[in-house]
């Protein structure tokens, strides 16, 4: 973060990148330390091969971090996950060693069958020891930290527990990370999922090390988690709350969809990333 | 509930064709997977997605294919495979797009292998790309 104002001591920023558009990329460099890189989103669609682009840009910031955040892996799937995933994982690692990769709590794929859409893990004791099961996997064979997120789901689910213990049974038994995306928190707050005081009350805040702040949208009455522009205000007063509450807290990153970053103009993500520094104390304002 | 039987439960009724919804959310996310999947052929099939959208078919065919094979991870495994379908189609036009399409996804040469296209295919091309009908007959005089 060299423009963004004099660095103190809160976490570090950043920014998510689904691989395009890399003009978006070039214009964060300098006001993030990391970059969350989507692996799948490097598979050009319709070449079907890898884009690395996003790596000559990085050379040219060579103190921004990356850190890889997993969506097709499916790692919370019952029958298995994606193991073509992991493979992707190992191409990208070998490239640019990240800061930690993360996985979500949630699953994509059913039988090889992809959903087109993320549903949480129901918070049950067979959920909780796959998760730590396959954390175990993960960190065995990357040899890296591995980070988990809550996925916010307007889906029922068959929970035997609240949410937050379970996120607490699987960051106790596998001593991996926790994400704390607040913008999730509030899709299920608002879809009548949870509490958020009752949740952060309960909720083991020492595992986490990542917070994420996104923007969504309303559809007929649903909460969506679709990272579809600026967080709202309510979003930014969270953050706000929380971060001073996680005591390990070394990111915060802001997260937005390729596709809306047609929609939301260039400098109004540089604003917010400055935003997020100034709300954690990461930086001064200049 | 076991698990996996959670899982295949959740599977069965995001498919289009599953039945009716159980809640007004169980729409909601239904209706948002059919949106984005049509967002990401769109993404990859431009050709016969633009020619389908023309013919208001886009979103049927779309909700066809999800709802009538298993989806792979890989947009582009996808993309060829609703290619593929469409190359059977009663329309002759669609059956060029999507054969070009699925060409461009096999990384092979459009100029060497294209089908026939019913009309001139340059002109179809560039009428495509521009978002305009490749149907509409080239001006005389």
């Amino acid at each position: 973060m060299t423009d963004a104002g004099a660095r103190r001591g809160g976490p570090d920023v950043g920014f998510s990148f689904e691989g395009r558009p890399i003009e978006v990329l070039e214009a964060v460099c300098p006001f993030v330390d990391v970059v969350e890189i989507v692996p799948d989103c490097l598979v050009n669609s319709c070449a079907g091969a890898l884009d690395l682009r996003w790596l000559d840009v990085l050379d040219e910031h060579p103190t921004v971090d990356v850190v890889y955040h997993g969506v097709g892996l499916s790692l919370g799937t019952a029958s298995g996950w994606n193991d073509g995933y992991l493979e992707l994982l190992e191409l990208v690692c070998a490239v640019k060693a990240p800061r930690w990769h993360s996985e979500h709590l949630g699953f994509t794929t059913v039988d090889g069958h992809f959903l087109g859409t993320m549903p949480a893990l129901p918070a049950t004791i067979e959920a909780a020891d796959l998760a730590i099961e396959r954390v175990a996997e993960l960190q065995g064979r990357f040899g890296i930290d591995v980070l988990l997120e809550h996925v916010a789901s307007p889906l029922p689910r068959p929970d035997q527990m609240s949410r937050a213990h379970f996120l607490n049974l699987v960051t106790q038994g596998s001593g991996c990370g926790l994400i704390l995306d607040l913008h999730n928190l509030e899709c299920d707050a608002d879809n009548g999922e949870l509490v958020i005081d009752d949740f952060l009350d309960e909720l083991d805040l020492d595992p986490v090390r990542e917070v994420h702040v996104a923007g969504g949208v309303w559809e007929r009455g649903v909460h969506l988690d679709v990272h579809a522009g600026l967080p709202a205000p309510s979003t930014r007063t969270l953050l706000r709350r929380v971060a001073p509450r996680c005591r390990n807290l070394e990111l915060v990153v802001y997260e937005l969809l390729a596709e809306a970053c047609t929609n939301v103009p260039t400098s109004a993500i540089v604003n917010e990333l400055i935003g997020i520094g100034l709300i954690t104390g990461r930086a001064d304002a200049a | 509930m076991r698990l996996d039987h959670y899982q295949r439960g959740v599977a069965d009724r995001l498919r289009p064709g599953a039945g009716s919804p159980r809640s007004g959310r169980e729409q909601v996310v239904r209706d948002s997977v059919l949106r984005w999947a049509v967002l990401q052929l769109s993404g990859v099939c431009p050709t016969v997605s633009s020619i389908l959208a023309r013919d208001d078919r886009l979103v049927h065919e779309v909700a066809l294919q999800l709802a009538c094979s298993d989806r792979p991870a890989s947009l582009h495994r996808w993309g060829l495979q609703f290619c593929e379908r469409l190359v059977a189609d009663r329309d002759a036009w669609i059956v060029w797009a999507a054969a070009t399409d699925a060409l461009v996804l096999q990384g092979r040469s459009i100029a060497m292998a294209a089908p026939r296209c019913p009309g001139d295919m340059t002109r179809s091309l560039q009428l495509v790309l521009s978002g305009r009908d490749p149907r509409v007959p080239r001006p005389t005089g």
